[in-house]
């Protein structure tokens, strides 16, 4: 097994479960974002254009 | 029992026009055939020029020469059909899908033989492969491993022949499923060559019939679903 | 909203989880504090392989009904299932890293299970970017989905055969040589972490569904404005 030495070996923990925790965060808050800009995008929507009737 | 007979019957006309196109010069797995060998020779520069190596590698390099050259003929088996404009045809003849899926996988079935047909001497050849007494086991895994191929393959060739992306989705789609045959096809090979010493080769074999049968019975019952658009 | 109780609270439990996880469980005495990362590995790996289920029950489920909400829960389920893929893979190479070396290693099967995951779950997202016609997505997407769940069986065990007939007896996965000092707190910390992500699971899952309605609804609508209107009403199309 590498040694990190006592301390180093948790830092390489915490920065492995950064890497990991930041990536689902990240995709969490893109998500949000997603969610947020396609509400505004429907409520914002215009109104059905008028029917055409065939002459 | 006569709808079975149909199915076959359908089956069977589907094939032999692909059989017929072919040996027409409709080019569809032929040229495959050349990229096969180049596959092989190539492999050879890569790896070379230990012949250790290479013979160690040689079940490994064999199935992947099959299996690379093998996605694009299947491939170009829908193309050229789509380009002529005869699958959209095919959807339209009242006959069950199943039928039309069995007839084309069987194509394809045909095509994978083809490609381990010339793949195997030339493998034996080129990385001095010592066949012995496992002659018949091979052609065994090779049609095993052929069949499954094509079965998977015929299906996800059907889905994306439409999209403009198709040459890239579907060894992108192809290759992952494919990969317990792969691994399955060349574990036996290698274990035919060397005379089977652990006795495993009944459990690759096993394998490789699972999954023939899964992706046979997915692609007859989802076939139909990518002729319809 | 009942969601946002539901986004906080996740966010609370990961970080309550990963607080126990980091700090309050003593380190394995044989792994060392190495092995702490294998809770949140087999937390991901768990929601990795329920997200895919998910997905193919729902392509199933559109194949039989065209229900759109089908596919939406389909696409929901393959995007934050290749999310927690890769991070199972991550911390599946984070750990084995100190232990084997490497960052990558053959006979571990769970590790080279998940990554052709990750690949049959990227080919089902590539295939629904390269479909426009939203049905045609939705059918296309399904056979792939379902294909994918019937392979993974099929892939786990043709790993672990490779893996077991090779003779491998050194080798060392997460799993594997354990020694918990506390094996109660062990266990804790395990169910804390897998209870915390899936609640993060649920919030993702809840809101990339909606998502996917909205962009039906919004796709759906943008083709009935571009078709001519007819001078009699038409049914509402089978939904």
């Amino acid at each position: 097994m590498i040694d990190f030495g006592a301390v180093g070996d948790l830092a390489f923990v915490v920065s492995a479960y950064g890497m990991i925790l930041g990536g689902i965060g990240l995709y969490a808050f893109s998500l949000g974002r997603r969610l947020r800009r396609a509400r505004h995008a429907t409520s914002a929507a215009p109104p059905e254009p008028p029917a055409d009737r065939p002459a | 029992m006569t709808t079975v007979i149909r199915h076959l019957a359908v089956a069977r006309a589907i094939a032999a026009k692909d059989l017929r196109a072919e040996l027409r010069g409709r080019q569809a797995v032929t040229s495959t055939l050349f990229l096969a060998a180049l596959t092989l020779l190539i492999f050879g520069f890569a790896l070379g020029p230990d012949d250790a190596r290479l013979a160690a590698a040689g079940p490994g390099l064999l199935w992947l020469a099959v299996i690379l050259s093998g996605v694009l003929a299947l491939g170009r088996l829908h193309q050229l059909e789509m380009e002529d404009g005869a699958f959209e045809l095919l959807a339209l003849y009242p006959v069950p899908r199943a039928a039309i899926y069995l007839g084309k996988a069987l194509g394809g079935f045909a095509a994978m033989l083809a490609l381990g047909a010339l793949v195997l001497p030339l493998t034996v050849i080129l990385y001095a492969l010592d066949l012995a007494a496992s002659l018949p086991g091979l052609v065994l895994v090779m049609g095993l491993g052929a069949l499954g191929f094509a079965a998977i393959g015929t299906l996800y060739a059907g889905l994306t022949v439409r999209l403009r992306a198709r040459e890239v989705l579907l060894p992108l789609l192809l290759l992952p499923v494919v990969a317990p045959l792969l691994l399955a096809a060349v574990s036996a090979t290698a274990n035919l060559l060397a005379g089977d010493p652990f006795g495993e080769l009944s459990a690759w074999l096993q394998l490789l019939i699972g999954f023939d049968v899964a992706m046979l019975l997915a692609g007859g019952l989802t076939y139909g679903l990518a002729l319809e658009e | 909203m009942a969601t946002r109780v539901l986004g906080i609270g996740a966010l609370a439990a990961v970080a309550g989880a990963t607080a126990f996880a980091l700090f309050v469980v003593p380190a394995d005495m044989n792994q060392g504090e190495g092995q702490r990362i294998m809770y949140v590995h087999v937390a991901s790996a768990w929601l990795a392989y329920l997200s895919f289920g998910v997905t193919a029950a729902a392509s199933v489920w559109w194949l039989v009904r065209h229900d759109p909400r089908a596919d939406a829960v389909a696409l929901a389920g393959a995007e934050v299932g290749v999310l927690f893929t890769a991070a199972t893979i991550w911390a599946g190479m984070m750990w084995g890293r100190p232990v084997w070396g490497t960052y990558w290693q053959w006979e571990d099967p769970r590790l080279t299970t998940t990554a052709l995951l990750l690949a049959l779950y990227v080919g089902y997202l590539l295939i629904r970017r390269l479909t426009d016609e939203p049905a045609q997505r939705a059918t296309r997407a399904a056979v792939v989905g379902i294909i994918a769940a019937i392979d993974i069986p099929i892939v786990h065990f043709s790993v672990v055969w490779w893996r077991g007939l090779h003779q491998g007896p050194t080798f060392i996965s997460p799993d594997t040589i354990l020694s918990p000092p506390a094996p109660g707190q062990f266990v804790a910390a395990l169910l804390l972490m897998l209870g915390a992500f899936s609640l993060a699971w649920l919030w993702m899952m809840v809101n990339r569904y909606r998502l996917a309605r909205l962009e039906w609804e919004g796709e759906e609508s943008a083709r009935r404005g571009r078709l001519p209107r007819l001078a009699a009403p038409v049914p509402e199309p089978r939904s």
